[in-house]
């Protein structure tokens, strides 16, 4: 029929000309029967008509004729646009509420959509087939087989003896510090890699080349880095002549041999980096650097591609022979040691953690679209009942019924359309807004939110269920019409008025029940955030400014760098507005909980399999004071406490509790693996770093001045906003070092807020899918009962005109909608204990059928529901009997 | 039940108006006289039917249309029978036929 379909594309091109030439065509056909009427002996009027009548309808031959050139379906669907166009600007109200909820629905959807297609489908970007990547961890018996870091040696023995993997690279992450003539000191994250890291990722680089086998053998030779696109864009002006050139990081000339593609951000999930450089230059740059070599230092991160064909448990069988064999080996430092393989998405330090959460976020957009979807398909289906005569006209006249389905699913394609482009531009900005409410981390969090082929398919697919899931109840119910019962009783069609109004009262029941579901959940973890906010942190977050800084990059030594430190404290402290300060090399949070550290306790024997790796904390003088945690017992560190005095340290309740119970622990020693015996001068009141749901831990402290640490958090309590004081501090920093950059600027209620981060994204989502699905839900109550009072205002004219009162009539229309309100509730409360429970893991200090929700929930609900009948039954109590009795 | 009636209206009124182009192209007018000349008056072919007809076989592929010059000296739109119309001409034909003749049997049976 290809044939077919051109001559209509080409009419419908040429319409105009078409019409002509129809038009012209039967014309001489007229003219012709004209003449031939004259010649028949008729006068020319007389001829003319007789010619037209013989003719048999001009217009309906055009229609015939325009119908059989096959064009018709096509200028169709444009009438049946512009037709179901006008008819949405007939009622702006009810057009903009729909449109706006089908886009508020589809918006958050795409945007949860582009959140779990970075995690799953593209968790690596610019990476080539990232699911044939996975991560080899170490394990240690002695630390429950918890995935570990791997240390270099071993990661070169898997690389050489494996036979199951096409390659085998190693990572880590390193701090930089960038200095270059132009622009400001600046601190920047990047990787040390195996030689082989851009091959085994499948990473082509934009410009330059990758590293040579000799600048992967011998640590120290070859300072060579690829830089990432962004940074390129950014600090080096896209200038291709920069491959060649030396850029200075960490006192060390490094030329620049490459350029990555854009987008290429590392092999670390959700983090971006923007240098990379071979693993051998690690004793260069960093302090720990002399862990290259050592066998038992476990510094890096290792990515494997699987060759193809081999099964993952083949590859997990091969790498667990290879380190047994290792243990035998290298009986001292392997002893104990297994590995492991783990595909991208499950390992520890990947996505894991969040993919529940966002799961119950993507339910929770559904749920609101398919509300969304739900109360549009009830407005429509009230509207429709309204047409249902001249349904009946056009059906008795010849209409197909496909043919006024179409014509009403267009109106619902209208809507959709709307709201899915209302949704995109929505979804577009949410993914933005959700990415700007990640905190400050301390590490280049980030994520691969592009809009992609993908994410636009995702949205025009639920675009296009939505118009089905939308239009076409409606537009079936509407066309299933006897034409001539409906033309004659309109109005008065008892029967399917009852019909219908079953499927309108049950979809507003679904609604409702939905939508207490949403409020309940919403509820839970609000009362959740507000649990975990009550918790006493064990410090005073408000008020305190925190800034960061790595001395080694700028060569000090230890001797140089407590001195710094030390001149640091006495300006800062020295500022105006700051009330005390102090420094610790890292104030722990959810995400840096504290490198561990094994301890021998003086007169404590450990079991055979229990962990002595202990957290800590290194800090200044005054930091306790500083930060307001209480000591209940001993004093804090002090000027007299550096490195020829005796050494020291501080423990905390917990640990106190832990291995001297029922006594004091001061005066009693411990030892860091290989240190010195350092004697306990204080107790520290617990502090609670990772959130009120982690449980106590046991907790160190050690000073500054005794354990240096190159990195460092100036922490400054201040009389006003924190702010305020950045500038003097960044002075004191400049005056000092100008070329030390401060990174990381922060206060520390921020900081303090990151473990409950993902709480309080998902307590904004709920409550606001809640409240949207609450409004839709009394929307769709009041569009059922308002239809219903005038369906049945003949019915209610009688009664009153009968006796009843208003309030009579009132009560019985409130009574009809709370009953509908009712059994939504029960639904729903039956729903909620269902389905709470699955939420269980995720609550803090409430359960999962906490009463007080459930009932504020539940009154809530039946407010808005008593709102939403009120007002249609105020309606029915204004009816006039005389003119409700005169309708028909 | 409405639309079968039609149906074998239509695939008469096809069936004259390919056989009438048989000889030559012809435009709308002279189909409808042609066809009324030669059927002696019987056949009088509504103009409304016919021209959608023409139409539609057109959009088939049947004829091919082309504007020219009339007896007259006037412009109109002629209609040519393709090669896959004398094949759908001759196919009709036959069934035609074997129509008709069954007809006639069945009525002679008396």
């Amino acid at each position: 029929m290809l044939s077919r379909l051109k001559t209509a594309l080409r009419a419908l091109l040429r319409r105009t000309q078409a019409e002509r030439e129809l038009d012209e065509e039967l014309r001489y056909h007229i003219e012709q029967q004209t003449e031939q009427n004259v010649r028949l002996g008729m006068n020319p009027e007389e001829a003319r008509y007789a010619a037209h009548k013989a003719f048999g309808g001009v217009e309906q031959a055009k229609e015939r004729s325009r119908d059989a050139r096959g064009v018709r379906w096509l200028e169709d669907i444009w009438h049946d646009l512009r037709y179901g166009a006008r008819m949405l600007m007939k009622n702006p109200g009810f057009t903009l509420i729909a449109a706006l909820t089908l886009a508020l629905g589809i918006g958050a959807n795409t945007a949860i959509f582009t959140w779990l297609k970075a995690i799953y489908l593209e968790p690596l970007p610019g990476v080539a087939a990232s699911h044939r990547l996975v991560m080899l961890r170490s394990t240690w018996i002695k630390s429950a087989n918890s995935p570990m870091w791997v240390s270099y040696p071993n990661y070169k023995d898997y690389r050489d003896r494996n036979e199951v993997f096409s390659g085998l690279a190693a990572f880590n992450d390193i701090s930089f510090n960038l200095v270059d003539g132009k622009g400001q000191p600046e601190r920047i994250w990047g990787s040390l890699v195996s030689g082989n890291y851009f091959d085994v990722l499948g990473v082509r680089l934009a410009l330059g080349r990758t590293f040579t086998p000799d600048e992967d053998r011998t640590p120290g030779t070859h300072p060579v880095v690829v830089i990432s696109h962004r940074l390129w864009q950014r600090r080096f002006a896209s200038d291709p002549a920069l491959i060649g050139k030396t850029i200075r990081l960490n006192q060390l000339d490094f030329t620049v041999i490459g350029v990555a593609p854009k987008g290429f951000r590392g092999s670390y999930m959700g983090l971006e980096y923007d240098l990379w450089a071979p693993a051998i230059m690690y004793p260069q740059v960093s302090p720990s650097g002399h862990h290259l070599d050592l066998r038992g230092s476990h510094h890096f991160l290792v990515i494997g591609r699987l060759r193809d064909g081999a099964p993952f448990e083949q590859a997990q069988v091969n790498v667990q022979a290879i380190a047994a064999q290792l243990a035998k080996d290298y009986p001292r430092e392997n002893e104990g040691e297994g590995a492991t393989l783990i595909t991208l998405i499950d390992d520890p330090e990947g996505f894991g953690p969040i993919a529940p959460s966002l799961m119950v976020l993507m339910a929770a957009a559904g749920l609101v679209l398919l509300i969304a979807c739900v109360n549009v398909a009830n407005l429509l289906l009230a509207r429709v009942a309204g047409r249902s005569r001249e349904m009946g006209i056009r059906l008795a006249l010849g209409a197909g019924r496909g043919r006024l389905v179409r014509q009403m699913l267009t109106e619902s394609l209208l809507l959709a359309v709307t709201g899915g482009a209302g949704g995109a531009l929505l979804a577009l900005w949410l993914s933005n807004a959700m990415s700007l409410m990640i905190p400050p981390m301390g590490y280049p969090v980030s994520l691969n939110l592009a809009w992609d082929y993908r994410v636009s398919g995702f949205a025009v697919a639920l675009t296009f269920l939505t118009v089905l899931a939308v239009g076409l109840v409606p537009a079936l119910r509407a066309t299933k019409v006897d034409p001539v019962v409906s033309i004659k009783n309109e109005g008065r069609a008892i029967g399917a008025l009852r019909r219908r109004s079953r499927l309108r009262g049950a979809l507003v029941v679904t609604q409702i029940a939905v939508s207490l579901v949403s409020l309940v959940c919403a509820g839970l973890f609000i009362r959740t955030l507000a649990r975990q906010l009550k918790v006493n942190p064990g410090f005073d977050p408000e008020r305190v400014l925190l800034v960061s800084m790595n001395l080694y990059p700028n060569g000090y030594d230890e001797k140089r760098g407590v001195e710094f430190y030390r001149q640091l404290l006495e300006r800062i402290a020295a500022l105006p507005g700051v009330v005390s300060a102090s420094l610790s090399d890292k104030v722990p949070n959810a995400w840096s909980g504290g490198a561990t550290w094994d301890h021998e306790i003086e007169g404590y024997a450990p079991r055979p399999d229990e962990p002595m790796g202990m957290v800590y904390e290194v800090v200044a003088p005054r930091y306790f004071q500083t930060m307001r945690i209480p000591l209940a017992e001993g004093r804090e560190f002090s000027e007299a406490d550096h490195a020829q005095s005796a050494p020291v340290a501080i423990v905390n309740e917990t640990m106190a509790r832990r291995y001297w119970p029922g006594q004091s622990p001061m005066g009693k020693r411990l030892r860091g693996g290989g240190g010195k015996w350092s004697a306990i001068i204080g107790v520290a009141r617990d502090v609670n770093h990772l959130g009120a749901r982690a449980p106590a831990r046991p907790f160190m402290y050690y000073p500054l001045a005794q354990d240096y640490s190159s990195q460092a958090t100036l922490v400054a309590r201040t009389a006003g906003d924190p702010w305020q004081a950045l500038s003097g501090v960044r002075g004191a920093v400049r005056a000092l070092d100008a070329t030390l950059p401060v990174f990381d600027e922060k206060t520390l209620a921020t900081h303090a807020g990151i473990p409950l981060f993902l709480d309080r994204i998902v307590v904004t989502f709920l409550s606001a899918f809640g409240l949207l699905a609450l409004t839709l839900a009394a929307i769709g109550l009041y569009g059922v009962m308002a239809y219903s009072v005038i369906a049945r205002t003949h019915e209610i004219g009688i009664r009153m005109a009968l006796g009843a009162r208003g309030l009579d009539v009132l009560k019985q229309v409130l009574k009809e909608g709370m009953v509908l309100a009712l059994i939504g509730m029960a639904i729903g409360l039956a729903a909620s204990f269902a389905s709470t429970r699955l939420m269980e893991s995720l609550l803090f200090g409430v359960s999962a059928t906490d009463a007080v929700t459930f009932v504020l929930a539940s009154l809530l609900l039946a407010a808005i529901a008593l709102l939403a009948c009120y007002l249609p039954a105020r309606r029915a109590t204004k009816v006039d009997p005389m003119i409700a009795l005169r309708r028909n | 039940m409405r639309k079968k009636k039609t149906d074998m209206l239509q695939g008469m009124l096809d069936l004259l108006i390919l056989r009438t182009l048989r000889q030559g192209p012809l435009n709308g007018w002279d189909v409808m006289q042609r066809i009324q000349i030669v059927s002696g008056d019987v056949f009088r072919v509504i103009p409304g039917s016919l021209y959608p007809a023409l139409h539609r076989l057109e959009a088939s592929g049947l004829v091919k249309a082309e504007w020219g010059a009339s007896d007259n000296n006037r412009r109109a739109k002629f209609y040519k029978l393709t090669a896959a119309g004398k094949k759908q001409l001759d196919a009709e034909w036959e069934t035609w036929k074997r129509f008709s003749g069954a007809v006639e049997l069945i009525l002679r049976d008396a």
